[in-house]
């Protein structure tokens, strides 16, 4: 009672209550900063995606962000920042993942051959990358992710956005 | 009245601290996530397909780093080929979405995760398709293995989750939330002999049994 009616232990108690809260918002605005975007093209990590992708049926062209044309891309579309945006909405758990090592986003064509293939046969695939579709796909690096089938852990998760509208078209896991 | 002020300033700063701790605890809080199985085995050779309706379904996921889902499945000679399809809800999702996983692939496993799901039921399918094995819902095919085996003999009817507490739906007398359950051998589909599934019906809702940590045994076992 006698703390409760001085008003300097009040002033030392809301004093507390602020500084905990500065520390938080500190905390929270560090944790959102710490991890810098960085577009990509013709980089190790962008060959390396390339790759990826390919041996699991997948075509990613990558296309310079700034140089558009060179590939043959007239539409507008998105900017990284936005991209990325997105993706930290549409799954915002990855950006706060204590695991995240770097987030990167590469803009390019995105198709599937083995659905390609599939609806030649007369199968009802999903017509989302039938043909060449400019995508972003937003990488978290060191995101981990359990697998289902397996009960083991990938590290890295993929957001693929539509790069002329922002949809969110799907996510991937890999384990490097 | 300085000198006291002054003699505030540690307490001041482990407050920051203090606080800045907790968000950082906070956004660290990734917990040893176990894995749980509830659901059936069926053990019929030579299936080319598998597939089964399932209701909607949006768990809470209590736990940072957990998820919960519920899918049809085919298994290769070793676990290490499989090809499942079905809805998978992580933690900090405001709903479950499509997905499709299969190994060998993308460094271990490939795991495609597509839009939210709807609320209604939806069905589920893994089906050979050229030579490999592929993933469909709602009939449209989403993706496709590498390969690895062309027919099954163990075709799996699963929920799974990371915790225990999780309440995925069902009633006391339907607590398989799957419908249609079907396997499909050269070229006909047929329904599944819900007599070679074995279990018990003592459960009053879908909460996946603590005990049961290994899919690989045969039991039924939802419990409340």
């Amino acid at each position: 009672m006698k703390i409760m009616g001085n008003p300097k232990y009040l002033l030392v108690i809301l004093s507390v209550l602020v500084c905990i809260i500065v520390g938080l918002l500190l905390g929270q605005k560090l944790a959102s900063e710490r991890v810098p975007v960085q577009a990509q093209i013709n980089t190790p990590e962008a060959n390396m995606l390339v790759q990826g992708l390919a041996q699991e049926g997948w075509v990613f062209t990558p296309v310079d962000p700034n140089n558009p044309k060179d590939s043959g891309v007239t539409q507008t579309f998105i900017s990284e920042e936005a991209a990325t945006a997105q993706a930290n909405k549409i799954s915002p758990s990855f950006q706060k993942s204590p695991d995240l090592t770097g987030i990167t986003a590469h803009l390019g064509k995105l198709n599937n051959a083995r659905l390609q293939e599939s609806a030649q046969r007369g199968e009802n695939v999903d017509p989302a990358f039938l043909k060449p579709r400019l995508v972003w796909i937003v990488t978290y690096n060191g995101v981990k992710t359990p697998i289902q089938g397996t009960e083991g852990t990938s590290n890295e998760m993929n957001v693929v956005i539509d790069a002329t509208n922002g949809e969110y078209l799907m996510e991937f896991i890999w384990t490097r | 009245m300085n000198k006291r002020l002054f003699s505030l300033i540690p307490l001041l700063a482990t407050s920051v601290l203090v606080g800045f701790l907790i968000f950082s605890i906070n956004i660290g809080n990734v917990g040893a996530a176990g894995r749980y199985y509830a659901g059936y085995f069926y053990g019929t050779s030579s299936v080319t397909g598998v597939r089964a309706n399932i209701s909607n379904a949006n768990p809470n996921i209590p736990i940072s780093g957990g998820t919960s889902s519920e899918w049809v499945m085919a298994v290769g000679s070793s676990s290490s080929y499989y090809t499942q399809a079905g809805w998978l809800k992580f933690y900090g999702d405001s709903a479950p979405k499509y997905w499709v996983e299969y190994a060998p692939g993308c460094g271990s496993s490939c795991q495609f995760r597509y839009g939210t799901i709807d609320s209604n039921p939806h069905e589920y399918k893994v089906e050979v398709s050229g030579s490999v094995f592929c993933g469909y819902i709602d009939g449209i095919q989403k993706a496709c293995s590498n390969g690895g085996f062309t027919t099954t003999s163990n075709e799996q009817f699963f929920g799974e989750s990371s915790d225990t507490s999780v309440d995925i739906g069902g009633t006391q007398f339907i607590h398989l939330r799957m419908s249609y359950l079907c396997t499909k051998s050269g070229a006909t589909w047929t329904q599944v002999n819900t007599g070679y599934l074995t279990g018990k019906v003592d459960s009053t809702r879908y909460h996946i049994d603590k005990g049961f940590t290994n899919p690989y045994t045969w039991a039924d076992n939802w419990t409340q």
